[in-house]
């Protein structure tokens, strides 16, 4: 039931960001310049952010085996870095270094 | 049916297809690894299809899957799903010109809305097909198109898991990927390097000092009170030349 709960939640969640300027444009006139300003600024940082979020708990290895814990994470961002750097293909790039961490964790 | 005066040789399925085609293998692919993530954590066909026909946002869906094994966040969840998504109320402010022109697929094109369908949408049309009935079935195919091979790719992630021993441990590990292209998408084409940068700072030290799953929302509100202290700085210093 709970599951019910939180799909409906996160389904309504996510259809007001997608609607809300329209209904709110429809009774402004213009957009408050903050607006804008947070508009370009927000969204390399809430990325930034979003990465770290991802990263949040792989911090327990730190305690156990240091630096060397991390092999399969440094080994996929190498490859992303290096497939992204060379191809630029968004979707070759998450391919790879998905297909990395999987191949050092089976 | 309305008959334009120049003969349609494409039909708006295959504009749309064509338009489409790398972003619904992109997204096919990411949503298998998200149904064998879901089958991962003990959830079944039921969720692979409500999950991406419902919600249809990849990021956030798969924080859900946290949730749905960490009961009594609901509030969390809500707020966590209104700051993640929150790129998506500047997608509608970016076409908010076009959109609101749609007739009969307004609500569907707005539900749709997600990062994939706005990026080809925004790189794909021009001003004067806007407002031509043919271009505007062809992106509700283009927004249909991604949105069935999320759902398709779930399903079919999600059996594999489930019905075969098949178990790739690890595909978590794609959200993590997406988020670090986007990353460097972001960084690369941003003229101003430091958001990016107090981003990854603030969200450091909002992990140290909230933990794992609390520390995207005071991360996100710290980032905008430092960029409108910034932004105030920055704007007293323009008046204060001003005058001089």
């Amino acid at each position: 039931m709970y599951a019910f709960y939180a799909i409906t939640l996160t389904a309504l969640c996510t259809f007001f960001t997608r609607s809300f300027p329209f209904l709110l444009l429809s009774r402004l006139n213009k957009v408050p310049s903050i607006v804008t300003f947070l508009g370009q600024v927000l969204p390399p940082a809430i990325t930034a952010i979003f990465v770290v979020f991802c990263f949040r708990d792989s911090f327990d290895y730190f305690h156990s085996s240091g630096l060397s814990g991390y092999y399969k994470e440094i080994a996929a961002i190498c490859g992303i870095l290096l497939v992204h750097k060379i191809k630029n293909n968004d979707v070759l790039s998450v391919f790879t270094g998905t297909a990395i961490y999987v191949i050092l964790s089976n | 049916m309305i008959q334009t005066s120049l003969p349609q040789s494409n039909s708006p399925i295959k504009k749309a297809l064509t338009k489409a085609l790398p972003a619904m293998i992109g997204l096919f692919f990411l949503h298998i690894a998200y149904g064998l993530t879901l089958a991962n954590a003990g959830f079944g066909i039921l969720y692979a299809l409500t999950i991406p026909t419902f919600i249809f946002s990849g990021s956030i869906s798969f924080i859900l899957i946290d949730f749905l094994t960490d009961a009594d966040q609901l509030l969390s969840l809500g707020l966590l799903t209104l700051f993640i998504n929150s790129r998506h109320i500047f997608y509608g402010l970016s076409l908010y010109d076009h959109i609101k022109d749609y007739k009969q697929f307004k609500p569907y094109m707005i539900f749709a809305l997600c990062d994939e369908t706005f990026t080809l949408i925004t790189s794909s049309s021009s001003k004067e097909e806007t407002l031509q009935f043919e271009t505007q079935k062809t992106f509700f195919y283009l927004a249909f198109l991604n949105q069935l091979s999320c759902v398709a790719g779930s399903v079919i992630g999600n059996l594999l898991g489930t019905q075969s021993t098949f178990s790739l441990r690890g595909i978590e590990f794609s959200l993590t990927a997406i988020f670090i292209v986007a990353l460097l998408n972001n960084y690369r084409q941003s003229q101003n390097k430091r958001p990016t940068i107090i981003g990854g700072l603030i969200g450091i030290i909002s992990l140290l000092l909230f933990g794992g799953t609390h520390m995207v929302l005071p991360a996100i509100t710290g980032v905008m009170i430092v960029q409108v202290f910034q932004r105030t700085i920055q704007i007293r210093r323009h008046r204060k030349l001003s005058f001089t």
